[in-house]
């Protein structure tokens, strides 16, 4: 009987940690993704590329590195979900946004350094996926994710003669 | 010190490569931040605490790279790039490298125009 009442009390725990994990973990997901769309409007005004040249430099301007980091965790029910799964394999859609999330954050953070120095395109971005926690974190189940995004910024010439 | 992780700077001639400079650093996270993820870990979301951590160790990597910049002599570090490692479990390297070079002294916009630079 006490055997039980244990396992009654162990399962309520994950119940509750999985309506958690359901509730406020996908209101904050959401909210997140609602909040990125509207900063990568707003920076719609920064070049952003990969090109390791400066496409449209000022030079007379200069150029700095500029950095973004984030570091995002999965909620419990999205790691519940993916260990179910993992038992049948193919693609773990639930761990997708959360990359997306942390590397389009890492990016705004980014533009935002780029801005704060006044220069108005990025170029050279490049994403390192960091681990914070050492291969401990992921023992847990609950994996989480560190991105650091670095680019160079500087000034473009003026719109008249670029073609963007 | 100029800082950039493209191959050339706009505006500026790379006359000397001085070669590889490199700063590293081995944090661990503390007990109190710990706990806080592992709160966070249920509901999801950005744990600040490590995304603090994440800056500091990079500023700190940075840091020491350009102080292995200044110790050559160099006037600017091209090409950075990070990586990461973990060291041990709740550590983890950050590893900053990048190319010191020399630059030419700054020539006035007239001046690059006639040089046709």
């Amino acid at each position: 009987m006490g055997d039980l009442i244990m396992f009654g009390i162990q399962i309520g725990g994950v119940v509750i940690l999985l309506g958690l994990g359901f509730g406020i973990g996908g209101y904050t997901e959401r909210k997140h993704f609602k909040r990125l769309n509207a900063r990568e409007i707003e920076c719609k005004g920064v070049l952003v590329s990969t090109l390791s040249s400066h496409p449209y430099a000022d030079p007379t301007q200069g150029s700095e590195m500029v950095i973004g980091e984030c570091v995002i965790a999965t909620d419990y029910f999205k790691s519940f979900v993916t260990k179910l799964k993992k038992v049948i394999g193919g693609e773990l859609r639930a761990y997708l946004s959360l990359m997306d999330r942390s590397r389009r954050e890492a990016v705004l953070r980014l533009v935002a350094d780029a801005q704060a120095h006044g220069y108005d395109a990025v170029c050279n971005v490049r994403f390192v996926s960091a681990d914070v926690g050492g291969s401990s974190s992921m023992k847990k189940g609950s994996a989480m994710v560190a991105i650091i995004a670095s680019g160079t910024a500087y000034r473009r010439v003026a719109p008249a003669t670029s073609a963007s | 010190m100029i800082v950039v992780n493209t191959e050339t700077i706009p505006g500026r001639e790379i006359t000397a490569i001085l070669g590889l400079v490199q700063g590293n650093t081995v944090r661990s996270k503390n007990v109190g931040r710990d706990i806080a993820a592992g709160f966070k870990n249920m509901v999801g979301g950005e744990l600040k605490g490590y995304t603090q951590l994440l800056v500091e160790s990079r500023r700190q990597s940075v840091e020491r790279m350009i102080a292995q910049g200044n110790e050559l002599g160099a006037d600017a570090v091209v090409n950075v790039r990070f990586t990461t490692s973990a060291v041990t479990s709740g550590a983890a390297e950050l590893y900053a490298y990048g190319t010191a070079v020399k630059l030419a002294a700054v020539e006035s916009p007239a001046m690059t125009e006639m040089t046709g630079a």
